[in-house]
């Protein structure tokens, strides 16, 4: 664990990190000379507009992409110079993804899925039915176990994905626009889950929106432009997800 | 409309492995359509050039002695074009090498060009008038033993004397491009030399000077063969008719028209399956495009395409590929048919190849492609054109699971079996979750098998009718044929050399079967009933041994089928040394796999012959020690031996000798591993390529590209292997459909394939199937996880 400036525990830190983009002859800038830090625990929200580098940023938390120049450093990592190999495992054993598009597997029902990333994150047990249940439980759908995707919901499915982010006891999830293919009363209960996830147990949360009133739920917001962190909001009180309106 | 026709191309391209599979796919469909019936017609029309500048003999009729004179009064018989009366003699030959064979000497005229039966010279020269003991030999004894012009040969002309024969020339007669000796033998082109000679220095060399037995007639186009063959049979009578033989039976031209009705079955049915084949992978294919772009179908409609619009759209995709496969087929095709006539005539000895590009053949082409894949496009197009846009905007549930989102019950009642590991328990579980995308691998793979299945066994349908042939049916070692009859103390004699274990002795004679009208030309071969040189496979009716003993027949499958009858009926039998037809039962059915024979009892041979004692001429000898080949030169120094043959010699000439149905086969097979490829490839492509986001995810959550791809290979190869039982029988169905088609009197084919076949072609098409798996895992594995897990499929 990496301590901040502050002596708090970092779960994701970023050193003077670049990201650029080669496109023919052009370069783009995706994301220019970043520094971040994310304490342990905390529940970020990352705003922007299109093209901004928020995607770009999460990617590079989440070890799906590594950066141009700079050092990204998880949980006491550097994952910057990670071969393809160590990002995999370091995804395994650190990260919950949660995407816009839920991403579920189609031909494995909902507590299939859950337990395939229970087993991806013990390989050598093989997880219980009972655990991948309880996980489902936690995020109110444990009636709905045996159920595949394309009988569930919207709401449904970007709920099992969060019970399938936290199957891995993950330092960090990542959101990229979860409710962004949901509905206003199924993108909530969405958050409420994430929200459970981050106070009950303490998890740390970066989620990536449009949708700027949603932020209103962070303890921390980002506002990207052009690559760059133009400004950080603290909202000293993060509202409940029920209270949201958008 | 132009713009989509810009995305129906930009989806060709990004599909460009998956469209080039299948344009490839009917490019090998019309290929080896424009191949085989081009490559059929230019062997049809070779052959048929050549018997018509020749002038190959409408019949001959054999007699056992007549003077050369009677050509004049058969050529005044109506109908009659014209005659040759030569002298044919089958006698022993002795090769350089101490071995010996059969040799035919047939007279010809060399003072003028002979009207009938022409010779076409391909090397050397003819003999000049009068020329002592210079002769043609015959083009496929050349090739067979390498013997040519300026070579000497030894015939035998007497008991025990020889003549050296001096080889001038080497040519090729209609009579014996195939060159066989009698109807349904087998041919073995090194062990039969035909020599061609002045007429009277044949009749010199064997003591006939001015006698001829073999009369060669070429009727006019608007004669009625029967009544000239009456007429001429009439004419000759007193001369003792031993048979008439009309050019459809005449055993050269008999079969080489088997080979060409064969090769013509093939040139129909392999083109058409394969034509199916590709259709049918074409529609899978459409069909699964279709649903993976059910969402900009949606899209396409929202905006306004008329359903036409977007039928035509899904339409185009098949006329590409039928358009594209067509240019490529017909030119790949048009090739290949010239290679494969060439192939043909070379193989079968026709000396004038004809080849024409027929631009019916090409047309037909065209139409079976472009309507194959418009019917395999049409469905799935309008599959998309009926989708509502709001419902096609939206995912399709049913590339999920089907079947109301149930267990299925296969792993409801066995799901306690599964491996627990994710490893094996995904690809499992997704073999039944995934059912159309099982349904279609599986089908695509039995496709793929159908294919190499039915060209395979063709390879071991003529393994097992060998086997039949010469482990079942042939029991002998050694058998002796000889032109004039011998009584029992030739068997006696030969029964005391060394080596010999057992003589059984038979009688051949042609017969003429009648029933219900219909009329068949047969060998029959009279037999002890305990004679062991012959193996029956009796399908109906009493085992062989009582029925001869009880003067009944044995006849072949294919002869009792031709006339009509079963066990119990009876047949008319007119045998060439009887007036009256004599009235026989048939007492049993056998399996013939070679020729249509019919088999009798000695006793009831004698009657045949008019005799009153046991005659033969022919020797089974069954033989140990090794010494076969002496006690072949043995027989051969016997009076009147014509061919001696010892089987295991046979064999392994035969089998060298199979270059024809080989190097067919070996094509056929080619077009079937690479239109295996083509669909195989297809189906695995699609099947990972549909499946990106799915395994974009796995990767992105952490999973390990090796175990994904061991986890996809094995959900490949489970669903390959449900396919081999389905393939497997298809592909036999297949063949039985093809052989059905070219079996004929002379081969009776059976489709059978061998289990290590089986897991030869198992272990080939897998090994495609895991090499068509690395162009899209490697794509998969490179992908962008941000980018693919963002989009919506």
């Amino acid at each position: 664990m990496a301590d901040d400036v502050a002596g708090g525990v970092l779960a994701a830190e970023l050193r003077d990190v670049e990201r650029v983009y080669k496109m023919g002859e052009v370069s783009v800038h995706a994301l220019s000379h970043t520094d971040l830090e994310i304490p342990q625990g905390e529940f970020v929200a990352v705003l922007g507009p299109s093209g901004s580098g928020k995607t770009t940023l999460l990617n590079l938390i989440g070890g799906i992409d590594s950066p141009t120049s700079g050092r990204v450093i998880i949980d006491g990592q550097d994952i910057s110079r990670f071969s393809r190999r160590q990002l995999t495992l370091f995804r395994r054993e650190k990260i919950g993804f949660v995407f816009q598009f839920f991403n579920l597997i189609p031909t494995l029902t909902a507590r299939e899925n859950v337990q395939f990333a229970l087993e991806l994150a013990a390989r050598d047990g093989v997880p219980s039915g009972e655990d991948a249940d309880a996980l489902l439980e936690k995020v109110g759908l444990g009636e709905r176990k045996g159920h595949f995707p394309s009988q569930l919901s919207g709401g449904e499915q970007q709920r099992v994905a969060v019970a399938r982010a936290l199957a891995k006891d993950p330092v960090l999830i990542l959101g990229d626009e979860p409710t962004g293919n949901l509905d206003f009363r199924t993108g909530k209960l969405v958050l409420a889950a994430l929200k459970e996830v981050n106070r009950a147990e303490g998890k740390t949360v970066v989620i990536v929106t449009h949708n700027s009133p949603l932020a209103a739920i962070a303890d921390r917001v980002l506002h990207l432009r052009d690559g760059r962190i133009h400004r950080i909001e603290t909202n000293e009180n993060p509202v409940e997800p029920e209270d949201v309106v958008w | 409309m132009r713009m989509l026709l810009l995305k129906a191309w930009r989806d060709i391209k990004s599909r460009k492995g998956q469209f080039l599979s299948l344009a490839a796919l009917v490019s090998i469909g019309i290929m080896s359509y424009v191949a085989f019936i081009t490559g059929y017609l230019d062997l049809k029309a070779s052959l048929d050039r050549a018997n018509s500048e020749l002038r190959f003999a409408s019949f001959n009729t054999r007699v056992v002695s007549a003077p050369e004179s009677v050509a004049r009064r058969i050529a005044a018989l109506p109908g009659v074009d014209a005659v040759e009366a030569r002298l044919v003699v089958d006698t022993g030959l002795d090769m350089p090498d101490g071995g010996q064979v059969t040799a035919r000497v047939v007279g010809i005229p060399l003072d003028r060009t002979p009207s009938v039966n022409r010779l076409v010279m391909q090397e050397g020269r003819l003999p000049k008038p009068r020329e002592r003991n210079a002769v043609v030999l015959n083009k496929k004894f050349t090739n067979e033993t390498g013997i040519g012009v300026g070579d000497t040969l030894d015939v035998h002309t007497g008991a025990q004397t020889k003549t050296r024969l001096r080889i001038v020339g080497i040519g090729s007669s209609p009579e014996y491009f195939y060159p066989i000796r009698a109807k349904g033998e087998i041919p073995s082109p090194g062990e039969f030399a035909v020599f061609f000679m002045e007429q009277r220095q044949a009749g010199a060399l064997f003591g006939r000077s001015g006698g001829v037995n073999d009369v060669a007639v070429l009727i006019s186009s608007s004669a009625d063969l029967d009544r000239v063959i009456d007429d001429v049979e009439a004419k000759l009578d007193p001369f003792v008719v031993l048979e008439s033989v009309p050019q459809a039976d005449q055993p050269s031209n008999f079969g080489l028209q088997e080979e060409v009705e064969q090769n013509r079955a093939m040139a129909d049915f392999m083109p058409g399956l394969v034509l199916v084949i590709s259709s049918l992978s074409l529609f899978i294919a459409l069909s699964r495009l279709v649903q993976s772009q059910r969402g900009e179908i949606g899209l396409m409609k929202a905006l306004g395409y008329t359903d036409v619009q977007v039928l035509g759209h899904y339409l185009a995709f098949s006329l590409i590929i039928a358009v594209g496969g067509s240019i490529l087929g017909i030119l790949l095709g048009i090739w290949a048919a010239v290679g494969i006539a060439d192939l043909y005539v070379t193989l079968l000895g026709i000396p004038l190849l004809t080849t024409h590009v027929y631009p019916l053949v090409l047309l037909n082409a065209v139409l079976m492609s472009s309507i194959a894949c418009v019917l395999a496009g049409i469905v799935p197009a309008w599959a998309a054109v009926r989708i509502p846009p709001a419902k096609a905007m939206h995912s399709d549930p049913n590339l999920a699971v089907k079947g109301g989102g149930r267990i299925p019950i296969v792993e409801r009642l066995f799901g306690w079996a599964m491996p627990r590991s994710f490893t094996f328990r995904i690809p499992l579980r997704n073999v039944f979750r995934a059912r159309r995308r099982s349904l279609y691998t599986v089908v695509g793979i039995a496709f793929a098998m159908v294919l190499t299945v039915a060209t395979w066994s063709m390879f071991d349908a003529v393994d097992f009718m060998m086997t039949k042939v010469f482990q079942d049916t042939e029991k002998w070692d050694i058998v002796a044929a000889y032109e004039g009859r011998f009584g029992s103390d030739r068997v006696v004699e030969v029964s005391r050399w060394k080596g010999v274990d057992r003589v059984d002795p038979a009688l051949t004679l042609p017969v003429e079967l009648s029933k219900n009208g219909v009329e068949h030309t047969a060998m029959l071969t009279a037999m002890a009933p305990t004679a062991a040189f012959h193996g029956f496979d009796i399908t109906d009716g009493e085992e062989s041994e009582r029925t001869l003993s009880s003067g009944e027949m044995v006849m072949a499958e294919a002869v009792a089928k031709k006339l009509g009858v079963t066990v119990g009926d009876t047949v008319k039998v007119k045998s060439p040394y009887m007036k009256e037809r004599q009235t026989l039962t048939v007492g049993a059915i056998s399996d013939e796999t070679l020729g249509g024979p019919v088999f009798v009892s000695v006793d009831v041979g004698r009657v045949l012959t008019n005799t009153s004692r046991n005659e033969y001429n022919v020797l089974y000898i069954f033989s140990s020690g090794g010494r076969e080949e002496r006690i072949k030169e043995e027989l051969y120094d016997l009076p009147g031996a014509t061919q001696v043959q010892v089987k295991d010699t046979l064999l392994e000439k035969l089998m060298s000798l199979m270059e024809f149905a080989t190097t067919f086969g070996a094509i056929m097979l080619a077009f079937g591993f690479a239109m295996a490829a083509a669909v195989i490839y297809n189906t695995f492509t699609a099947n990972i390529l549909e499946r990106t986001r799915e395994i974009a995810t796995m990767r992105t959550i952490g999973e390990e590209n090796g175990r994904l791809a061991v986890m996809v290979t094995i959900e490949n190869v489970l669903l390959a292997l449900a396919a081999v039982p389905l393939g497997v029988w298809l592909g036999l169905r297949a063949s039985d459909a093809l052989y059905a088609s070219f079996s004929t009197e002379a081969y009776s084919f059976k489709s059978v394939i061998y289990p290590q076949s089986i897991a030869w072609i198992v272990g080939i098409n897998l090994l495609v199937l895991l090499v068509s798996e690395i162009p899209p895992v490697r794509r998969i594995f490179r992908l962008d996880l941000a980018e693919a897990t963002k989009v919506m499929e």
